[in-house]
């Protein structure tokens, strides 16, 4: 009699272990149970209101930037990193006339994104008119897993226009080093 | 005499300019070039950022990059809009109005499948073109295996499958194909096919892979165990590791396979080893109450009595918890009690944390977020705690930007009241003036007249004079440019502070729907318990009944151990 209990336990267990992957891969502890839901109006309710907050959130990140940097004084640093690179950047530092600006150390999620395509914002600020100076500061790890330390330099002259300046990371052909190159908009 | 002293002033001029034109810059909707905007979203999107990704998004970008944009609404759990959007692209590809790329085709599948749609899904992974790589081909395997496999289709997943390429995707869908096969049919040769080339594909290194591989081994014993085959399935269920949320599970059924072999024993080791796993768990409680079944079957009467006594006692002490933690939930709610890192005076042995996650809210925590409203409910909840952090960031920010504003037109007033046009233009008019002079006095030599730079500082006294002109315009912007800020700021603060309250609202409407659901659980977990607790209360009277019932006499009878 128990056997036969557990053996009808043991029939759930195995249901349960097999429902909750073949939804999906990520849910595979997630259960089937569905004993109540929330009310459908509250669902909704939030989701307008994430909208919304999306929008206003658009707006005070433009605000920020118009009040802060005002377009014509403002200058930009971007980073990207070409997809064929085999340079895993630990981190970046940015010098603004020898004065760090701004500094970041990676995760491999963001060097993934990075490489896929995607530009990061390493800094924004203003900037008076006149001739600058801008050093970024490379530290990560090569194709033969030798570390690296590259400096680049950019002497630039800021006009009464934004300036928009992008560190592009990519890989010589012809012996796998890193090169780091400097483009200005 | 030439007199220089006009030097100072220019520079003061310009100073004047460089503040002014500050203030009265346009206002910014991402001035910068699109390649820059498009690849800052991109970063966002790639690294699963889409709240980030949706504010950085204009109205532009939106109706340009539709797949991006739903990518992110999906992310972010904006449901609503999506299907609109879907309608929109498939018109745009049916009327050839736009191209789209092997990523947007992989996203649109993508997405699909995330919708529960694999017609559409199939279809859109279909349109792929170019060549992926390593990893999204896997995915792209799994999508299109799983989809046949919901369409009911195992065989089309297992062509799908014949492509494959190893990695944990690959071992997920292989896995899925295996639950798929064993449901579907009585010849379980299939399912374990399928589940051995998952064990195969999983490399088993990270967090990922070494929870699937305890899956995949988990169901393999079960298959093996309902196909009666319990020393095979034995094998199985010993890989699962300790730490894993379903090591319970196998340990029970690995004593279940035991018993089976008759080995009571090694049953009853596997099932002491069950103990120390939270009883909310039902592999737990299903383990307490075998223990005494093994002993009793054993022979070993007293120790059977004595294990239905100390499964009685856990189940009683179980359902005091369940009761005090029903309790209050009933008076903080969810959010207090489970969601939020809380300090209740009284309810330290509920609320503590630690590094470790076998802690009394862990447990329950755990237990409830297996219930999949409730996990969704949770995401929100804590979606909507990070939109008001976001608001509280925005609102002092803006505190900020007012007392900035209000210093920017202070100085503004007093910079533009030493400004005089008038008096700077006559100073230029002035020296405009002297500078002719001197050049048609033909007083000074060629040579003098390079030395002082002449026509050079004419050059620069003409700039000056138009710089003047422009600055004059400026400076009646600047004047209207900051009284718009401070307007924006003002609304932007009042729809921040009114965001802040409906967010507040929503929360607590929220709290009380989880609440009520996660109270739900625990009766569901009650009944279950009370349940466990009468099992064991019978047990304990059916083992009295045998030897109240029993003709033979046996020496040692409540004391088997010595046997």
């Amino acid at each position: 009699m128990h056997l036969r209990r557990f053996l009808s336990f043991l029939t759930i267990l195995t249901l349960i272990a097999f429902g909750a992957s073949i939804i999906n891969a990520a849910e595979t502890s997630k259960d089937k149970k569905k004993p109540k839901s929330i009310d459908s109006a509250l669902i909704k309710e939030a989701e307008q209101l994430k909208k919304q907050l999306i929008q206003l959130n658009s707006e005070l990140y433009k605000f920020e930037e118009d009040l802060l940097h005002p377009a014509n004084t403002q200058l930009g640093v971007f980073l990207s990193i070409s997809k064929d690179s085999s340079f895993v950047l630990d981190s970046i530092e940015i010098r603004l006339d020898d004065k760090l600006v701004t500094s970041y150390i990676y995760k491999e999620n963001e060097i993934s994104s990075l490489k896929n395509g995607g530009i990061q914002r390493l800094y924004l600020g203003s900037l008076a008119d006149g001739r600058h100076k801008l050093t970024a500061r490379f530290n990560g790890q090569g194709a033969n897993n030798q570390y690296f330390r590259r400096k680049k330099a950019l002497p630039f002259t800021k006009e009464q226009s934004a300036k928009f300046i992008q560190l592009v990371v990519t890989e010589s052909k012809t012996n796998n080093e890193p090169l780091f190159k400097v483009k200005a908009w | 005499m030439i007199k220089f002293a006009h030097c100072s002033h220019t520079i003061n001029v310009f100073r004047v300019i460089t503040v002014v034109t500050c203030l009265i810059a346009s206002p910014l909707s991402y001035s910068m070039p699109a390649e820059l905007y498009e690849g800052m979203i991109q970063y966002e999107l790639d690294r699963g950022n889409h709240f980030k990704a949706l504010t950085l998004m204009d109205e532009v970008y939106q109706d340009t990059h539709r797949v991006d944009h739903i990518t992110a609404l999906k992310g972010f759990n904006v449901n609503s809009e999506i299907h609109e959007i879907l309608k929109k692209i498939y018109a745009q590809e049916k009327n050839k109005n736009v191209t789209f790329s092997s990523k947007d085709y992989f996203q649109i599948g993508r997405l699909e499948y995330q919708l529960g749609r694999c017609k559409p899904a199939l279809r859109a992974f279909k349109k792929l073109k170019n060549k992926l790589s390593q990893e999204e081909k896997q995915e792209w395997i799994f999508y299109r295996a799983n989809c046949f496999i919901r369409l009911g289709s195992n065989k089309n997943a297992m062509q799908v499958l014949n492509d494959t390429v190893d990695g944990i995707w690959a071992s997920h869908a292989y896995y899925n194909l295996g639950v798929s096969y064993d449901e579907s049919s009585r010849n379980k040769s299939k399912a374990l096919k399928a589940f051995k080339l998952a064990i195969l594909l999983n490399k088993g290194k990270t967090l990922q892979e070494k929870a699937l591989k305890n899956q995949i081994n988990l169901s393999v014993g079960s298959v093996y165990l309902n196909a009666e085959k319990p020393d095979l399935s034995s094998n199985f269920f010993k890989k699962v590791y300790l730490d894993a949320s379903i090591a319970p599970q196998a340990l029970y059924l690995n004593g279940l396979a035991k018993l089976e072999l008759n080995d009571f024993r090694a049953a009853t080791q596997s099932w002491f080893s069950v103990k120390k796993y939270p009883l909310v768990n039902q592999s737990v409680a299903e383990a307490l109450l075998a223990i005494p079944y093994a002993y009793e079957r054993s022979g070993y009467i007293s120790q059977a009595l004595e294990a239905y006594l100390e499964a009685s006692s856990s189940f009683e002490t179980e359902l005091k918890i369940i009761s005090k933690v029903d309790s209050l939930l009933k008076k903080y709610g969810a959010a207090k009690i489970l969601i939020e890192d809380n300090t209740i005076e009284g309810l330290e042995w509920f609320l503590a944390k630690d590094v470790v996650t076998n802690t009394m809210k862990a447990t329950y925590f755990s237990y409830f977020m297996s219930n999949l409203e409730i996990y969704n409910a949770v995401e929100l909840y804590s979606e909507l705690k990070m939109l008001s952090e976001s608001m509280q960031f925005w609102s002092s920010q803006l505190n900020v930007f007012s007392q900035s504003l209000k210093d920017k037109r202070a100085t503004f007033t007093k910079k533009s009241k030493a400004f005089n046009s008038t008096k700077s233009q006559k100073k230029i008019v002035k020296i405009t003036n002297r500078i002719k002079e001197i050049q048609s006095e033909n007083t000074l030599s060629q040579a003098q007249m390079d030395r002082l730079q002449i026509i050079k500082l004419a050059s620069s006294v003409s700039k000056l004079a138009n710089r003047l002109a422009e600055l004059k315009g400026t400076v009646t912007q600047g004047r209207g440019r900051l009284k718009s800020q401070f307007e924006m700021n003002k609304e932007l603060m009042q729809r921040t502070q009114t965001s802040q309250q409906q967010l507040k609202v929503v929360t607590k409407k929220l709290d009380v729907q989880i609440t009520r659901l996660v109270r739900d659980q625990l009766k569901i977990l009650n009944i279950q318990m009370s349940a466990n607790f009468e099992r064991s209360e019978q047990g304990l009277v059916h083992v009295f009944q045998d030897i109240a019932e029993s003709n033979k006499k046996q020496k040692n009878r409540l004391d088997g151990r010595y046997k």
